[in-house]
């Protein structure tokens, strides 16, 4: 038993910050505002491919020096390159990484507009979900045939964290921990207050009867490609930060699998409600830690069974017993969420206290 | 072979109204079971096939009993639905993946005497081809003649037209679904064993091909049988011959191959989303219906 | 030129089906209007036309002075005119006030932009609130403004439709039986309620009922059609002797 409690603790809570913004981005989308979103790995994927043309072309051009093609045969020039600059040069690490959010954030908004606005030619309301998985598919399968984004299906390598000039591993890893936690914060309240707000209930509205709210003078498209335009923000930031994390951007970490992930996260955390999507991006989490580590210590013990199969397997089961059995989640939507019940509430209690 | 799973495909968004992934591993199952028949019963094709559609039957029938049955009960939306059907996938692929690695049965493929009928320039027929294209011609031949001659086959094309009107005209819509799924799974379990005569059989095989088999299904229209069966050899067509020439004339690369069922199902979803079958209809009338 | 709605030679096809045929009429400014016929006759093709949900084959609509045909359903609605659905279409996963609350125009809480400041909207929202709560109020289901509108019954379904409706300041209403599946004594309530915000507010209604005893106590004219036409207009009084309509209700 040599596991560093420490590391795996940061590295717990640095998965748990990015899942955490993906699920809550897929809550706001779904559990919210009613949009299947089954392309959720497309928009994580468009964060991490952002990442991987930043670092490649924009962080040698901030340094002032002059950029190398990440691929073939200046690949290691090009990746001691940006690992010199990363090391070296911390402030060009944050802008390059500023900018790259703001990006990846602006590329995500446009895609997830436009993809709402295919939807509006489906006839059937599971077109969309199959166009959104499938249009996911296509993307990645384009970016790993096509050289000049990130080296097809080769990858890029030596994406370094903006804390990397901090010697220290453990230290860097924490303050990237640390900085993960906050963003995913300020995204939480962000939901939040959304979700408390007349545009939260003009979001529900659009969910439970979208020809009403139209009849209702709500422009439904507008408001659908709003809210998809916000949740693929989010969640474009949060596959910047997932590249970050892994040190590397592959088109093999955005399939299907991915998508599913988060849809299991939200269903069990509570769909329509900001602290489930929290609570089910940690569960989830756990799971994926504790049967990691369980199937090293098993490989120790001799037994050559791939604890990863379970995983899925259990992820499966835990996906049908909660739409079986608690189809709103852990912990549901809350009824009482917006400010007209208070303003009602108070009016109530001064009008007994007027009587009385 | 893309025709058989694609009926299949076809036959549950029709009549159980349930765009269903675990579709994949029906055919994965099959696959499976034909693999393992295979080493029992060698050199007997027909049995292996049989054994393999009665395993696509009984994965797909105990996945309705357990799962999709009590879901419709509970009134869920199809989006529950889905979700769930790619949850019983998860739970069939890697209880697959575990079968596998634990008989170490990865990517081999079904054990059936190859030996060749028939060689002419660079045409050669073997047993295997013999066995595999008579085989899915007949299974449709067999499905449509099910769907047209008898009880169960009206009963399944009324619920498929109008459920609420199938229960009023006293169609038993449990019992029917019953069936069709057992059909469905018999295709794709019988389709899973062609599969893996024709190449190789893995836990993964099923999910590869499941988007290409909706492409089919819904270029077909998902509506018709004809429509289907003409989708399947389209897309397959376009995967292959298409790929090969825009690979020649504009230098694309064949690792693009993958997307093209993929960019034909947004195509036909964005801009034709009744398929092929309204083509039929302007054939006959001669005017586009609206 | 008192006419709120007019209806200028309106046509709908579907495929070979022809729905509505050549349907003119004017509906003056604080009127209440039936609009009758059996099943088929084309009533809700009308209403869905009207309000927007589907395009006219050929004619025109106009509204208030504007022309409103081919029009989005939202966009009628922010003109003032107003539609109720045949089956409750509220939301049901939300509270009676909540779904009270939508319609309201110009909430700037609504821009995802301002609706993270609090600041930005809360005293509309207040306003907006206390409004809501008159409006269930004058529906008399002021008590259940915090009930998921899915746990009322079906009249105090119909009367949060109508308090909802009311809430988008309309001036006029569209409405698609008002009264289906609701007992007797509670579709008096509701014609009673129709007649109140008709007085008060000035709102001029069009009305699709099928309990036409009911409907001709309240209305000011009536619209028969048949067959995807206009059989006839007239006072109600009328319209009980005339010939064409005691055919097509009565005769074979």
């Amino acid at each position: 038993m040599n596991i560093d409690a420490g590391a795996t603790l940061t590295a717990l809570l640095t998965l748990f910050g990015i899942y955490g913004l993906i699920a809550l981005s897929l809550n706001l989308e779904y559990g919210v505002a009613g949009i299947p979103n089954f392309g959720k790995a497309l928009f994580v994927s468009i964060g991490a491919y952002t990442t991987g043309v930043t670092y490649t072309r924009l962080l040698p051009l901030l340094a002032g020096q002059e950029a190398v093609s990440p691929c073939g045969m200046t690949l290691s020039t090009a990746l001691q390159l940006r690992t010199a600059i990363m090391r070296d040069l911390p402030g060009i690490g944050f802008v390059n990484f500023a900018v790259t959010i703001a990006i990846a954030m602006g590329v995500g908004a446009v895609v997830g507009c436009l993809m709402s606005y295919a939807a509006l030619r489906l006839r059937q309301e599971w077109f969309l979900a199959l166009v959104l998985l499938v249009g996911s598919e296509i993307v990645r399968i384009f970016v790993r045939g096509y050289e000049p984004i990130i080296c097809a299906s080769n990858g890029v390598s030596g994406i370094a964290q903006p804390f990397f000039f901090i010697r220290d591993a453990r230290l860097n890893s924490i303050m990237f921990m640390l900085l993960i936690l906050i963003m995913l914060l300020v995204v939480y309240v962000y939901v939040e207050r959304l979700v408390r707000s007349p545009y939260g209930r003009l979001l529900r509205a659009v969910r439970e009867n979208a020809e009403v709210a139209q009849a209702m003078g709500k422009n439904v498209a507008q408001i659908r490609a709003g809210v998809m335009a916000i949740g693929s923000a989010i969640a474009a930031a949060a596959g910047v930060l997932f590249a970050l994390n892994v040190g590397f951007v592959s088109t093999n970490d955005y399939d299907v699998a991915l998508t599913l992930d988060i849809w299991v996260m939200v269903v069990l955390g509570g769909l329509g409600n900001p602290r489930g999507a929290l609570l089910g991006a940690l569960l989830i989490t756990l799971l994926d830690r504790f049967t990691g580590i369980a199937a090293i210590q098993l490989n120790r013990t001799g037994i050559a069974l791939e604890f990863n199969y379970f995983r899925y397997i259990l992820l499966g089961v835990i996906l049908l017993l909660m739409l079986r059995f608690r189809p709103r989640g852990l912990l549901p939507e809350r009824r009482h969420a917006t400010l007209a019940y208070q303003a009602l509430e108070s009016q109530a209690a001064e009008s007994t206290g007027d009587r009385g | 072979m893309y025709a058989l799973m694609a009926l299949g495909i076809t036959l549950t968004v029709s009549v159980i109204k349930l765009p269903n992934f675990a579709h994949a591993e029906y055919i994965t199952v099959g696959a499976y079971a034909a693999l393992i028949a295979s080493q029992q019963f060698p050199g007997n094709p027909l049995l292996i096939i049989v054994i393999a559609g009665t395993a696509g039957a009984l994965a797909a029938l105990i996945a309705h009993l357990t799962v999709f049955r009590a879901l419709e009960k509970q009134r869920s939306s199809t989006y529950t639905l889905l979700l769930a059907s790619f949850a019983v996938g998860l739970i069939l692929r890697y209880s697959l993946f575990i079968l596998a690695d634990s008989t170490n049965l990865f990517d081999r493929r079904i054990q059936v005497s190859l030996q060749v009928l028939l060689r002419e320039g660079s045409l050669i027929i073997t047993n295997i081809f013999a066995w595999v294209v008579p085989t899915s011609l007949i299974l449709v031949m067999l499905l449509s003649l099910l769907l047209n001659h008898t009880p169960i086959g009206r009963d399944m094309r009324a619920m498929a037209n109008n459920l609420d009107l199938a229960r009023i005209i006293g169609v038993r819509v449990e019992r029917v679904k019953n069936w069709t799924w057992m059909l469905v799974g018999l295709l794709a379990g019988s389709s899973g064993a062609l599969w893996g005569i024709y190449s190789s059989v893995s836990p993964l095989m099923g999910w590869f091909a499941i988007l290409s088999v909706f492409a089919a299904a819904i270029l077909g229209g998902m509506s018709s049988f004809t429509g289907t069966i003409l989708g399947a050899y389209l897309v397959a067509f376009s995967e292959n011959t298409v790929m090969q020439f825009l690979n020649f004339q504009l230098g694309v690369d064949f690792s693009f191959k993958p997307a093209v069922p993929f960019i034909i199902i947004i195509l036909i979803l964005l801009f034709r989303p009744q398929g092929l079958t309204g083509l039929f209809d302007f054939l006959r009338r001669g005017e586009l219906r609206r | 030129m008192s006419a709120l709605l007019q209806l200028r030679n309106i046509r709908k096809d579907f495929g070979g089906l022809r729905a509505v045929d050549d349907v003119s009429f004017e509906v003056e400014r604080g009127k209440i209007v039936g609009l009758v016929g059996p099943n088929g006759s084309g009533k809700s093709t009308l209403i869905d036309v009207i309000s927007g949900t589907i395009e006219p084959t050929m004619g025109q609509v106009i509204f208030d002075g504007r022309d409103i045909t081919g029009k989005p359903p939202n966009t009628i609605f922010e003109y003032g005119l107003s539609r109720g659905f045949q089956e409750p279409g509220l939301f049901f996963q939300m509270t009676a006030l909540d779904n009270t609350l939508l319609p309201v125009k110009n909430q700037r809480g609504e821009r995802p932009t301002a609706a993270p400041w609090r600041r930005l909207w809360h005293a509309q929202e207040e306003k907006n609130a206390l409004e809501a709560h008159n409006a269930l109020a004058r529906m008399e289901i002021a008590a259940q403004y915090d009930k998921l509108a899915s746990d009322l019954s079906g009249g105090q379904m119909k009367l949060l439709e109508m308090a909802r409706a009311l809430m988008g300041s309309p001036t006029m209403m569209l409405l698609d039986e008002p009264t289906a599946g609701v007992a007797p004594k509670l579709a008096h309530n509701i014609f009673n309620h129709i007649n109140a915000l008709n007085k008060h507010f000035g709102i001029t209604f069009l009305i699709v009922e099928h309990r036409l005893e009911l409907l001709f106590e309240h209305v000011d004219a009536v619209i028969v059609m048949h067959m995807g036409s206009i059989l006839a207009i007239d006072t109600p009084d009328a319209i009980t002797s005339n010939a064409a309509v005691r055919e097509v209700y009565l005769g074979d």
